[in-house]
């Protein structure tokens, strides 16, 4: 690699290429379980639509009756599809852990090296915090070609007659989890700031154990319990105070992306202190 | 210079360094000397910011530890500590990647000085080849200061030999090297000064040729009479 390359770009690199494996275990994971719900799903409802037509000698209007139709959403609301998701966010969180406890345990104690080399310590937090969205970001895109490849798998499969016109925009539009995951609605910066609240949070949690231990798990959890309570009091406001008009929800959404901004601040001055000054290896 | 002033550091209840100040100068060799958990490897631990101290003043050249200093001041502790997954090449690479002493002509001098082969998976190697990558890695920087933990501990004769070469190779000439060893027989001969602590405290301080020539004991000597009584 070059050496004009800025250490926070060649760590974030080297971070990258230690997550590969990881990462493109969850995406083959996540299309092949896809391929097989656009499969399987469409199958198994011509199957019975066959079935009913052949055993009932019905109309196709009494097989619509009575069977309805196949929507590309009902698909998606199939295992097939929210388990790998399920199995995605578990494992970044998880990898969101491992990402730091990986240097200090096994074999080899890979945190001298990274605590001794000449660069910043908070670089390499970031490299850390932008590894786990780089995955977060590779996985949604994972999910949203694997939906634009299994819309016509599905279509093809499913007779026209008995295939749902709701089409692949509207499907995602009424999915709870694509609504959250996928950049649909002009809010989605919302959840990208509570993702990077809470990785900031957890990132504080492990330095403060990697710092003083026990003690730190229970400062950890203190401080945690802290920054939710703070991010959360707005929300019982109304209820507090018995009064529904207390805060629109406009003003509710500014107070709260102030609140997680605050957090997300002390969250890395505090890292940046426990890097500095207090971590042990 | 390194310098320490008036250090303290406790785990939990346990005081392990209670008051401990010393230098170790550029162009010798300093020795730390004790018995197992005396805080020998807390120090250098210390010294490199790996470690936070309760109370004290730790500088090098007068400036307190920084990212910088890190391309100045190399540490090559007991256990390895670059990826197990990486050959000894790709630890080379890492290492020219981040740090602007790194001397690659001295590295690959050092790869034949200790016959080691680059294509080799750390992981793989014995530990006495996994304690030459690590002193690869720290030898190979042009720096000021080489700290070392315990550089023969469970090492075999033959490689024990050759990191003694070490010692009085031009690889150290000019720098400071502040080692702690069990093993001190080994390197006795090399040692300009000693530290020898006791009880989180130093118990005496002297010069190895001095003591030699003024009083006709060796270090190993001094040992004796302080840690058996």
């Amino acid at each position: 690699m070059k050496k004009s390359l800025s250490p926070l770009l060649k760590l974030t690199n080297f971070e990258l290429s230690r997550l590969s494996k990881f990462l493109f275990t969850l995406m083959g994971l996540t299309v092949l379980a896809n391929l097989v719900g656009y499969i399987y799903i469409p199958m198994k409802f011509m199957d019975k639509i066959n079935k009913f037509t052949i055993e009932s000698s019905a109309t196709t209007e009494e097989v619509l009756n009575s069977l309805g139709t196949l929507s590309f959403y009902d698909v998606t609301m199939s295992l097939w599809i929210v388990a790998p998701i399920a199995i995605g966010v578990s494992g970044l969180l998880f990898y969101s852990i491992f990402i730091w406890y990986r240097e200090w345990f096994g074999k080899n104690t890979f945190a001298y090296r990274l605590l001794m080399l000449p660069v910043s310590r908070m670089t390499l937090f970031f490299s850390k915090f932008i590894v786990i969205f780089i995955g977060i970001f590779t996985l949604i895109s994972t999910q949203i070609v694997s939906l634009f490849i299994g819309y016509p798998i599905v279509s093809a499969i499913v007779d026209s007659t008995y295939f749902s016109s709701l089409g692949l925009i509207e499907s995602m539009y009424m999915h709870p989890l694509f609504l959250i995951l996928f950049p649909l609605e002009p809010n989605y910066f919302l959840i990208l700031i509570v993702g990077a609240t809470v990785l900031l949070v957890m990132f504080t949690l492990i330095l403060m154990e990697r710092s003083f231990a026990s003690k730190g798990i229970l400062f950890g959890i203190g401080y945690a319990m802290v920054a939710l309570a703070i991010v959360l009091f707005p929300l019982f406001l109304s209820d507090i105070f018995n009064n529904n008009y207390l805060i629109y929800g406009s003003e509710l959404v500014i107070i709260e992306v102030v609140l997680m901004i605050i957090v997300s601040i002390s969250s890395l001055f505090t890292s940046r202190y426990l890097i500095n000054n207090k971590i042990t290896v | 210079m390194i310098e320490l002033k008036n250090v303290h550091k406790r785990f939990g209840r346990k005081k392990v360094l209670d008051g401990i100040s010393f230098t170790a100068n550029k162009s010798e060799i300093t020795c730390l000397v004790g018995v197992n958990g005396v805080g020998k490897t807390t120090i250098l631990n210390a010294i490199m910011n790996l470690t936070p101290i309760n109370k004290g003043d730790i500088t090098i050249d007068g400036k307190k530890m920084h990212a910088n200093l890190y391309n100045k001041v190399a540490f090559i502790p007991d256990v390895a500590i670059m990826l197990p997954s990486m050959t000894v090449h790709e630890a080379m690479d890492f290492m020219k990647d981040y740090y602007s002493t790194w001397n690659s002509k001295r590295a690959k001098e050092i790869v034949r000085f200790f016959r080691l082969n680059i294509s080799d998976t750390i992981s793989e190697l014995s530990k006495g080849n996994q304690a030459k990558v690590n002193l690869l890695m720290g030898l190979a920087l042009d720096v000021d200061y080489i700290l070392m933990d315990e550089p023969f501990s469970g090492i075999d004769i033959f490689t024990r030999e050759q990191i003694t070469d070490v010692f009085s190779s031009r690889l150290v000439e000019d720098r400071g090297v502040l080692i702690t060893t069990h093993e001190i027989m080994d390197i006795e001969h090399l040692i300009d000064k000693v530290v020898l602590l006791d009880n989180g405290k130093i118990y005496k301080e002297f010069n190895a040729e001095e003591m030699r020539e003024t009083e006709g004991k060796s270090v190993v000597d001094v040992m004796r009479e302080v840690y058996n009584g």
